[in-house]
């Protein structure tokens, strides 16, 4: 699932400046279940921008806008009809994940879309209000060397050959109660009765899969040249 | 969209599943007189499982207390050597137990009492007792509870005689050393034996009796009157510091015992005695862990099961359906354990006797993003997550919703604070409907001269008057309360005074703290208010574990963006019991009046 | 020989090696370098020259080098794989070998928010193993990381450094083997400042036979203060000082000279470890100390090695 927080209200506040008549666009995925670009968040930040602007004796009108997942073009066109005409709103402010955003501006060519969220990292809740990032989405799974526990995502060098000299007690070196990954891939490995393969030599990794290769595109050949 | 929903009394969903059993959950004494007592009126299936107390019920509890509910209309015992999974709700718990063959059963009832006796820890524990200067075992040590056993016939025959003489024989010449361990309340049991056999040694043999204790705990229990005329008769009371040591002298056992108040070079005393009673120590099993675990209750700092949660009286836990007497709670609660299982009884019988809730959480399917916010949250496990196709009439738009049992929700309303999805409803007080019913809000009018009146009618109150606009959102429980008692003591308000209205004050009552998030204050801030106010429990005190403290948290968060919106000090937090409604009041005029000099 | 460095002779010699550290200005002057090198030349057979340690921003590692080159000194170039990608590590290899630089040590480096950058992206395209990898087919079998082939090959004598104060302990000779496998010529270890722990990680060593098949080198530490020490013992990742360490510079009346007692007596003590091939001397910010260190300890002069 992919992690988001809000942005500062003063951020957003600075974004929607010029503008006298805004939307508010959640998302029902992901950042719905993260508490960052729901229902209650759209509605919240628009009774907390109306309130600002009330304050300020500023004119600001906030539409409130929940998309299935900003992620589709498909979920997002029924909002083109809500909103046809450009001069409806001067401006959407997206609350979803980094992809909702752009997708969202590409279905309106001609109107400013802002971000109302940083989107963070993939990962899950560890409990409730507490997310941990589990995946860099590197496109080449090594998760089967490494006792399911991945060191790209979770090693703050993403180290390949074990834990450098400053992984202290099962901690990283960098605090903030960072685990050190390979402490708990050597620990499960243990348990597994699988330390051999931690004695092979890891060779330097092919990023080329990574956003190193440059933007990723994924086609499922069955897809390929299909309208 | 919002709706009221008439709430089932607890005893519906029991009634429904009336050929269900009450699954007692014990070994021990506790759950023996539990099971004893509930099965005059319930068919009672008791899982024999955890430790067994090691205590006299007879002589703890009241004679009355014990003579009651003798009838066993169905009372089936089954030994477990293991509890491995606890689900349903209430009106139909399943426990899957593993029986001592190794074979695993389900075992359904409508309700389950935990009643786990306490793990006991000899004294020994201490390295105790046993001459500090000799390797030979004790043979001069008794239990406590096997003290009792001895003087048992003494104490329930009425005249006395014919046992007293075999006791006096027993007994005859011996001097007595009661050895009571380091602990304060929690001890109450011990020191009602201690002192009940003293009393016996002393009246009835002639013993020499001394009670060595750090603590006595006498307020416990009415013990006091018991402890006066023991003293009175005889006996002596040692109160030490140090663990007192048992040496070993010419064959003759003596209690080295140090006077706390004598200064230090003092030698200790030298107390002879023939004879060492100990008192057992009581801790929480690992049963309890794994009850706790398991279903999902809370336990405290002591590790016993809902031992410092204010509000489980009666038997009663966060969940419903589910009750936890005796031992479970604490070695003091044994000595509650009528009390508590008569509590149980009515509960099961008659209908909750908690207050009946006014809010009830229905999660709309249609909006359940099913991210378990709910699920995680509810201090009541009243949510399950569910196939919602089967419920909902609109086709299968999600496999699953979260779902709201509605016999196991008490109407918290965390959960719709929580959901971030707002998929959840329950009574909105805010409805303007609603503002002056009286039922769901007060309203009050402070004058210039700082008088506060209460609105009498919708006209008096247009919500529109004053320079200073409050909205005090109130826990049923604790703020809501000393605002009712207010309008006992308050005047109404009339147009004829004729005095200028300085601030207009909206009470409205919320389920639980928990129930208001940061929606909730914008939405009062954007009708107007000039600030709100948010009322609820003590730290601790709250009905629903941890709605106050919830609540709390996330409120705070709330105060920052205001704060960086340019709203500074447009909320504030009072924690208060029911009946501080005279702090409540001076804490509203120093508000009104901090607002009237901005 | 593998590169004919001054510190591959004196260890292929037999020799009890001393290498000690320079750290480069925070800022472009050269005097700097030159100074410590005129202070420590002569007292340990190579210099290693740190790479923007502890991620701040410092003169380049290469150019502090190859400044000792000029200067007659043997350095060590340190390499992290902090700030670099493997096309850098690899052609700022090939720039140390036209220097004349022939020994390299490989690290993985400090994390960035140790540094006075915390803001920086980091690279760690290769890890130090895989640097050490690297570096010994270019100089084994002269070819790229890639495969490609080159015409003239960089002799070089490769480092690696060890921690056996890093958890999980029993990972840290397994960890090394992984690294002499990989091509470390000599390994140096993070300060020793818990003898009893180095102790029982050296017997991991010989258990794997690491020392018959790397160059160990014990790193030590003068620390100037007691309460420098109770800092690192408390709050420095990867570093265990042990109690009894802290209590004789806290019970000391001349804490340098107690400092200087503490690190030739432990000069002394891994002399006796079966498989220590010599010390690498770390005295952050007290270099000057260095020459009475080497003098106490018996250590100096150092023995002249010829070409062989």
């Amino acid at each position: 699932m992919i992690i988001a927080e809000r942005k500062s209200i003063t951020d957003i506040w600075q974004m929607i400046e010029p503008f006298k008549r805004i939307a508010l666009i959640g998302c029902r995925g992901c950042v719905t279940v993260c508490m960052a670009g729901g229902a209650k968040e759209v509605a919240v930040l628009a009774a907390a921008l109306r309130l600002a602007a009330h304050e300020r004796g500023r004119e600001l009108v906030v539409f409130e806008e929940m998309v299935e997942r900003q992620c589709e073009y498909e979920f997002i066109r029924p909002l083109q009809r809500s909103y046809p005409q450009e001069q409806a709103v001067e401006g959407l402010v997206s609350l979803a994940c980094g992809i909702g955003v752009q997708a969202l501006a590409e279905c309106f060519p001609h109107l400013p879309v802002l971000p109302g969220l940083n989107t963070s990292f993939l990962g899950m809740p560890e409990r409730s209000g507490v997310w941990v990032e589990r995946c860099h989405a590197c496109g080449q799974c090594i998760l089967d060397s490494t006792g399911a526990i991945c060191p790209i995502a979770r090693c703050a060098k993403n180290l390949l050959n074990g834990p450098c000299g400053g992984s202290q007690e099962g901690m990283c070196e960098i605090g903030n109660g960072v685990e050190c990954a390979w402490h708990l891939i050597y620990e499960r490995l243990a348990r597994l009765n699988r330390l051999d393969s931690l004695q092979s030599l890891a060779l330097p990794k092919n990023w080329a899969k990574d956003r190193d290769g440059g933007p990723r595109r994924l086609i499922r050949e069955d897809w390929e040249d299909e309208v | 969209m919002k709706q009221q929903v008439a709430v089932e009394p607890i005893s519906g969903a029991l009634n429904k599943h009336k050929v269900q059993p009450v699954l007692v959950l014990g070994a021990g004494i506790t759950a023996d007189y539990a099971a004893q007592r509930l099965s005059s009126a319930h068919k009672i299936v008791q899982i024999k499982w955890g430790p067994v107390a090691d205590l006299p019920l007879d002589w703890l509890l009241k004679q009355e207390a014990l003579e009651k509910g003798r009838i066993e209309s169905s009372w089936e015992k089954i030994k477990a050597v293991a509890l491995l999974d606890w689900s349903g709700q209430v009106g139909e718990y399943i426990l899957r137990i593993q029986l001592e063959n190794g074979e695993v059963r389900d075992l359904r009832g409508k309700a389950v009492v935990i009643a786990l006796d306490a793990l006991p820890v000899s004294t020994l524990a201490w390295g105790w007792p046993g001459p500090a200067n000799s390797s030979r075992p004790l043979e001069e040590t008794i239990t406590l509870s096997d003290l009792t056993t001895r003087l048992t016939p003494v104490l329930a025959s009425s005249s006395g005689r014919p046992e007293r003489d075999g006791l006096s024989v027993w007994a005859a010449g011996h001097n007595v050393g009661i050895l009571l361990g380091p602990g304060g309340l929690e001890a109450a049991p011990n020191t009602l034996l201690a002192i009940k056999c003293a009393l016996v040694l002393k009246q009835q043999v002639d013993c020499r009796v001394g009670i060595f204790y750090e603590e006595l705990a006498v307020g416990a229990g009415a013990i006091e009157a018991l402890y006066q005329e023991s003293r009175q008769a005889g006996v002596e009371f040692y109160r030490y510091t140090e663990f007192p040591q048992v040496i070993e002298q010419e064959a003759q056992l003596r209690i080295i015992y140090r006077d706390p108040s004598l200064p230090d070079h003092f030698p200790p005393w030298e107390i002879p005695v023939t004879l060492i009673a100990t008192a057992t120590e009581y801790y929480p099993s690992k049963e309890i862990e794994t009850v706790a675990t398991l279903a999902g209750l809370p336990t405290g700092p002591d590790g016993f099961l809902l031992s410092d949660t204010l509000h489980a009286w009666g038997g009663q836990t966060n969940r419903k359906g589910i009750y936890c007497v005796g031992m479970a709670r604490g070695l003091l609660r044994l000595m509650d354990l009528p009390e508590e299982v008569a509590g149980v009884a009515v509960d099961l019988g008659q209908g909750s006797s908690r207050e009946k809730t006014l809010l009830l959480a229905q999660v709309d399917p249609l909006l359940c993003e099913v991210c378990l916010t709910c699920f995680r949250v509810c201090p009541h496990r009243a949510i399950e997550i569910t196939d919602c196709t089967k419920r909902s009439s609109h086709g299968k738009l999600y496999k699953q919703a979260a779902w709201i049992h509605p016999e196991a929700c008490q109407g918290c309303g965390i959960c719709i604070a929580e959901c971030p999805a707002q998929a959840i409803n329950g009574a909105d007080p805010l409805q303007p409907e609603s503002k002056l019913d009286p039922d769901s809000g007060w309203h009050f009018f402070m004058l210039d001269n700082g008088e506060l009146y209460q609105a009498r009618t919708r006209e008096d109150f247009s919500g529109n008057q004053g320079p200073v606009r409050l909205v005090v959102l109130a826990c049923r429980q604790s703020g809501f309360l000393a605002v009712q008692t207010l309008t006992r003591l308050l005047p109404f308000y009339r147009p004829q005074l004729k005095l200028g209205i300085l601030a207009e004050i909206a009470v409205y009552p919320v389920a639980c703290a928990g129930w208001i998030d940061d929606l909730t204050v914008l939405r009062c801030l954007e009708d107007g208010a000039d600030k709100v106010l948010i009322c609820s429990c003590h730290s601790g005190a709250c009905q629903h574990q941890y709605g106050n403290h919830r609540a709390k948290k996330r409120l705070r968060l709330t105060e920052q963006y205001l704060q960086e919106i340019g709203l500074k000090d447009r909320l504030d937090f009072y924690t208060l019991a029911g009946q501080n409604y005279l702090q409540w009041l001076t804490w509203l005029k120093k508000i009104i009046n901090q607002l009237k000099s901005h | 020989m593998k590169s004919g460095s001054n510190l591959e002779k004196v260890l292929k010699a037999g020799h009890f090696a001393v290498c000690t550290e320079i750290g480069p200005p925070k800022s472009c002057d050269a005097e700097v370098i030159k100074r410590h090198s005129e202070t420590l030349n002569g007292y340990a057979d190579a210099y290693n020259v740190t790479d923007n340690q502890t991620a701040i921003v410092r003169l380049s590692s290469l150019a502090a080098s190859s400044i000792l080159v000029t200067q007659g000194l043997d350095p060590v170039l340190q390499m992290t794989c902090r700030d670099r990608n493997r096309i850098g590590l690899q052609s700022d290899l090939l720039g140390a070998a036209a220097l004349g630089i022939k020994n390299v040590l490989c690290l993985t480096g400090d994390h960035q928010s140790f540094g006075n950058h915390p803001e920086a992206k980091n690279v760690y395209d290769l890890d130090s193993i895989q640097l050490i990898h690297t570096v010994r087919q270019m100089r084994d079998e002269g070819r790229f990381l890639c495969g490609e082939e080159m015409k003239v090959r960089p002799a070089m004598f490769i480092g690696c450094v060890a921690n056996p104060f890093a958890d999980p302990f029993e990972f840290r000779a397994i960890r090394l083997e992984k690294k002499v496998a990989a091509g470390a010529d000599f390994v140096q270890t993070q300060a020793i400042l818990d003898m009893e722990r180095f102790e029982r990680f050296m017997e991991k060593v010989r258990e794997r036979g690491l020392h018959e098949r790397t160059y160990i080198l014990a790193g030590l530490m003068p620390i100037k203060s007691a309460r420098m020490a109770r800092y690192m013992q408390k709050n420095v990742a990867g570093m265990m000082v042990s109690e009894e360490i802290c209590q004789r510079l806290e019970k000391a009346e001349e804490v340098k000279a107690e400092a200087v007692e503490l690190v030739v007596e432990q000069i002394h003590q891994v002399r006796q470890i079966k498989g220590v091939a010599g010390v690498h001397l770390m005295a952050v910010a007290w270099e000057e100390i260095i020459p009475m260190i080497v003098q106490k300890a018996g250590l100096y002069p150092r023995p002249e090695c010829d070409e062989s």
